[in-house]
């Protein structure tokens, strides 16, 4: 059994911490640099805890070939506006992005 | 840096013999370049300088500090806004590496200051065609076909810029290492729908709110000549008006500062051509594409170990939100 709280839900206390409780003190480079590491803890816990999604999206887009073999048939153009292709990155750029920046809830 | 081989090489230079450095820091921006603000006395005047220098590490796609400087040059004498070219270092024993030195131009260049800030930039229409007018006096700056001896490195403009620009991409990719599909199948989309290009000219490449500076009144100068070349000047306003350099105004087309009818009545009435509002969109679809390739690039600078920055680590981590736009431009009925 893993230890309580998750590596996840520590980084998210170190952010919440950070940007809370430190950064509203800060101003300029400082306060510039506290965001940034608060946006890289914020990614650093939502990679953790989506990870296994993630994986599964990604593999969608490569159905199990090496990813290179996929990028030689897009560059040779066998993958023109193939529909299943476009579906699968599309869903996992979504799962990416949202690990990146999620959106604001309702939108 | 050893100020007093600064100072000799200044003082010749310019011709200023009393000339005496009063103080050096460096100014913020530029990942990529390093910037120094030199403040000199010469005799009771005071004159302030930039000099530009390679950073630590360089980007493969950048140009050197010499020929972004003969190009600086070329767009003074055109009559573009930039900072006046005084003169270039090629010794690197003089401050470590080769550098220009420009004038000091005061104004404010950070993208989301001058998207979000209303007391910068004056009238944001009025720059929003101030700008345009500046793109086309850029893009009429030099005539390919009568190219000065000191810009000869120009080369003459690729057959086919737009397909060149795509196998560099593809090439910068390969040369990190990177293995992106969503990415490639932008590159792949911009390669079948690539727009003739009859007629190239000097294009800026990174023509963008974050690249030029302003004050409270408008305009002061556009900066970051870096990537300049010969390309296709719809390429410039495509990357201008693109949604991911639009810093949280995204109702503001034309770079988060202002209308894109302003932005191309601007550069219509200086360069006397009409806008191709397709032509942009397609460039608007490839200006994720590079800015992606570009992200790569500078989080490979992180990742590799070369240079330790988690502002560009972070950037390598924002591709699949430009992907994300990518994908949604480049769906399947967009390919005829």
């Amino acid at each position: 059994m893993q230890d309580e709280p998750s590596g996840a839900a520590l980084l998210d206390a170190a952010r919440r911490a950070l940007t809370e409780e430190v950064v509203p003190g800060l101003t300029g480079r400082p306060r510039y640099v506290a965001l940034m590491v608060a946006n890289a803890l914020g990614i650093a816990a939502r990679d953790i805890t989506q990870a296994e999604f993630w994986r599964a999206t990604a593999g969608r887009v490569v159905a199990g070939e090496p990813v290179e073999t996929l990028i030689e048939a897009i560059r040779a153009g066998e993958r023109d506006a193939d529909p299943e292709l476009h579906a699968a990155l599309t869903a996992a750029a979504e799962v990416a992005a949202q690990i990146w920046k999620p959106a604001a809830p309702g939108t | 840096m050893d100020q007093d081989r600064l100072r000799i090489w200044l003082a010749g230079t310019l011709g200023c013999p009393d000339l005496a450095i009063a103080d050096t820091r460096p100014l913020g921006g530029g990942s990529i370049q390093e910037n120094r603000l030199v403040s000199c006395r010469v005799g009771d005047d005071v004159r302030a300088f930039v000099l530009r220098m390679d950073a630590a590490a360089t980007i493969a796609s950048s140009r050197t500090r010499a020929e972004e400087f003969r190009i600086l040059e070329a767009v003074w004498n055109a009559g573009v806004r930039v900072p006046e070219p005084v003169a270039f270092c090629e010794d690197p024993e003089v401050i470590g590496a080769p550098f220009a030195v420009m004038g000091l131009v005061e104004g404010v260049g950070l993208g989301p200051r001058i998207a979000k800030d209303p007391s910068l930039g004056g009238d944001r229409e009025q720059l929003a065609e101030t700008l345009g007018r500046e793109l086309a006096k850029i893009h009429a700056a030099l005539d390919p076909r009568a190219l000065p001896a000191g810009l000869a490195f120009l080369g003459a403009p690729e057959p086919d810029p737009t397909r060149a620009e795509i196998a560099r991409l593809r090439a910068s990719l390969d040369g990190i290492g990177v293995r992106r599909p969503a990415i490639e199948w932008g590159l792949r989309w911009g390669e079948v729908r690539a727009p003739a290009c009859p007629a190239p000219t000097l294009v800026h490449r990174d023509f963008r709110t974050g690249n030029y500076m302003v004050d409270g009144s408008g305009l002061t100068a556009v900066l970051d000549w870096e990537f300049a070349g010969w390309g296709d000047p719809d390429q410039d306003l495509g990357w201008f008006c693109a949604a991911c350099w639009r810093f949280g105004r995204p109702e503001r087309e034309a770079g988060g500062v202002g209308s894109r009818a302003a932005f191309y009545r601007g550069y219509t009435s200086e360069s006397g051509r009409t806008v191709d509002p397709a032509r942009v969109a397609y460039w608007e679809v490839m200006a994720h594409v590079r800015w992606a390739v570009i992200a790569l690039e500078q989080g490979a600078r992180h990742v590799s170990g070369r240079e330790f920055s988690l502002e560009l680590a972070l950037t390598g981590r924002m591709v699949p939100d430009l992907e994300r736009a990518i994908l949604r431009a480049t769906a399947p009925a967009a390919w005829s």
